[in-house]
């Protein structure tokens, strides 16, 4: 009983890992294939998809909106993360908890929602459909991350902190600069890289309210309609994968590290 | 020099403080002293401006500190956990405030130098903050809050982090160095004998009022209620009657004890109640050991308790004709026995043996 229960357990563990991770494995195999139709037995090796990437000009225009989204909404995102986390960890002011929850709701929400209803509300005051719009949409559900990066940031470090710097003779401003920032700054990077690449992989709100310029996602949506690009959008996946990666490596090798350096253990983390 | 109004905050329903009214002289070592939730330091947060008064005022110097905030007042505060900043260095530390005034660099590190040798700390800054141990935190937040010299430097619970051995030098280089600052300390704190040891005078705190604020040997000699009296050093507390007064005198018949003539104690203006309570401190009642040894009065007891602290026994004596028990401590000097339970005893005292409450 114990033996299969055991064995059984392994079993789960196995098929669940490789059921989730496979498909991802699947990416820079075919990448690498050396034939244009996606499926196995494998043809060889090349690098002409990779190649192929590097010429195409749309690739690199919606390879350059997607930055500049990703990077606005990023940096909003972190700011509006930053002063809600601050607010809710220091102050004490009526529906605290109430507003900390609102705040949180847009994790929950189906992006499908949030797109429609962005697109609704832009079309209503006559806006156009721009990079604009998308971050706005980006910022909209990046920031509860950003708030929670940041309310364990904050949570982390000791009130009377700012209160020690406030005491001898800090203003307000000097306080946040000299004592406040530099400890949540771990926070800060985390936030940064989160809601990064959150943004630079969002499809569903990136596809409703883009103009004539669209993002990354949205463009290799379009090339799935030609079976022929098939294994060059491979080798895309196969780099955002990559990159996506290093990103969330980072943020959580900065996060831990600055939980050390403000001696206090590592717990709240979000991965 | 700090003067309070009668202040009063409070929070929602709770009044953290009733009233208070206290003034604080220059250069003088000043206790807060009460059990936690007294409000004492609710009162140290005011004096800050971390908390704000809902009615009275608080002078500094002569000035309203009235809409004043804490970083423009001239106080600093030693935080019950250092609030040491994790991420600077303990130069950096001490010199947060300096820097803050805009002090030039070569005269910041002089004058942190200079703080940090007061503190014996010296050569340790450039190390980083969180390698210090529990005493070397202290001494930086001392340091870090003597070097903007203040008028008061305002202490909350400064020793309660550190171990006992620690706890009893610190409360010595403490005193040492409030001499020879001669800086205003104002400290707070729930412990009965570091606030003995190193002040100038104590305030007794409960429920956010001052009961008794004198001297250390005056609250431990005449404690103003029974709740003082319970509340610093140990008493015993006998049921008494008063058989007649004077003006300067009160004769009393304490049971099991017996009958003594006091000298009417100063606060005690008006007439004595008949029926009264009288403490006892444990050293002021002796045993008598020798049976040839005498004293002004005596009661016979038996010993009902004992607790060993080495150099002192406590005993606990049952009186003879009464339910009453009282604590004597004796002194376990050369060749003499440590007494078992159930020993009869005779126990010697004399009319400075008693306190009137």
């Amino acid at each position: 009983m114990k033996w299969t229960l055991k064995y059984g357990l392994w079993a789960y563990v196995s098929l669940y890992l490789i059921f989730l991770y496979m498909p991802a494995l699947l990416l820079p195999i075919f990448a690498l294939n050396d034939s244009r139709i996606v499926a196995f037995p494998l043809q060889g090796l090349t690098w002409r998809w990779f190649a192929l990437l590097w010429e195409t000009e749309a690739l690199h225009d919606a390879l350059r909106n997607s930055l500049i989204i990703a990077s606005i909404t990023a940096f909003m995102s972190t700011i509006f993360g930053l002063m809600a986390a601050r607010a809710s960890s220091r102050y004490a002011f009526p529906m605290r908890k109430g507003m900390a929850a609102l705040v949180m709701i847009p994790l929950v929400l189906p992006e499908i929602i949030v797109g429609v209803s962005l697109l609704v509300v832009v079309m209503q005051f006559g806006f156009d459909l721009s990079l604009w719009t998308i971050i706005l949409g980006h910022v909209l559900i990046c920031t509860p991350f950003c708030v929670v990066v940041m309310s364990t940031a904050f949570n982390n470090f000791d009130r009377s902190l700012e209160e020690a710097a406030f005491d001898l003779g800090a203003t307000r401003g000097a306080t946040f600069r000299w004592v406040s920032l530099p400890l949540v700054l771990p926070g800060v990077i985390a936030s940064l890289l989160i809601s990064f690449t959150i943004s630079l992989d969002e499809f569903i709100i990136a596809f409703f309210l883009a103009g004539v310029d669209v993002t990354l996602p949205v463009y290799i949506w379009g090339l799935l309609r030609f079976p022929a690009r098939l294994p060059s959008v491979m080798a895309l996946g196969t780099l955002l994968l990559a990159a996506s990666l290093l990103l969330l490596i980072s943020a959580e090798v900065i996060r831990r590290y600055g939980a050390r350096r403000a001696g206090t253990s590592s717990n709240g983390h979000l991965f | 020099m700090i003067e309070l109004n009668s202040v009063t905050k409070r929070f929602g329903r709770t009044v953290a403080l009733d009233s208070v009214t206290l003034t604080i002289q220059r250069g003088e070592f000043f206790s807060l002293l009460g059990p936690s939730g007294c409000g004492k330091s609710t009162l140290l947060r005011t004096i800050s401006g971390f908390e704000h008064p809902d009615e009275g005022d608080i002078y500094i110097d002569g000035q309203s500190m009235e809409g004043v905030e804490a970083n423009r007042r001239p106080t600093n505060l030693v935080f019950q956990n250092y609030a040491i900043f994790p991420h600077m260095t303990v130069g950096q530390n001490v010199g947060f405030g300096l820097r803050r005034k805009g002090l030039r660099k070569g005269e910041i590190k002089s004058q942190v130098n200079a703080a940090l040798e007061m503190v014996s700390l010296e050569g340790l800054e450039n190390r980083h903050a969180h390698t210090l141990s529990g005493g070397q935190r202290q001494r930086v937040a001392l340091a870090r809050a003597l070097i903007m010299r203040p008028k008061v430097l305002l202490l909350d619970e400064p020793l309660s982090a550190l171990d006992k051995k620690l706890r009893e030098q610190m409360q010595f280089e403490l005193r040492h160095l409030q001499r020879a600052v001669g800086i205003t300390f104002l400290l707070v704190t729930h412990d009965q004998e570091e606030a003995l040891t190193m002040s100038d005078r104590i305030a007794i705190m409960f429920n956010g009022r001052i009961a008794q604020l004198a001297s250390p040997e005056e609250i431990y000699a005449r404690p103003s209620s029974k709740q003082v009296a319970e509340f610093i050093g140990s008493m015993s507390f006998l049921r008494a009657e008063t058989l007649s007064q004077t003006i300067d005198a009160i004769t009393i018949r304490i049971e099991g004890l017996g009958t003594a003539t006091l000298p009417r104690p100063a606060q005690l203006s008006a007439a004595m109640k008949k029926n009264i309570t009288v403490g006892v401190r444990p050293e002021l009642l002796t045993i008598l050991f020798d049976p040839s040894e005498t004293f002004e009065f005596e009661t016979p007891g038996t010993i009902t308790g004992r607790v060993y602290y080495g150099d002192m026994t406590y005993y606990e004596v049952r009186l003879n004709n009464s339910s009453q028990v009282v604590t004597v401590s004796m002194r376990n000097t050369a060749g003499r026995s440590i007494l078992s339970e159930d020993s009869a005893v005779r126990i010697g005292w004399d009319s400075s043996s008693i306190t009137l409450i």
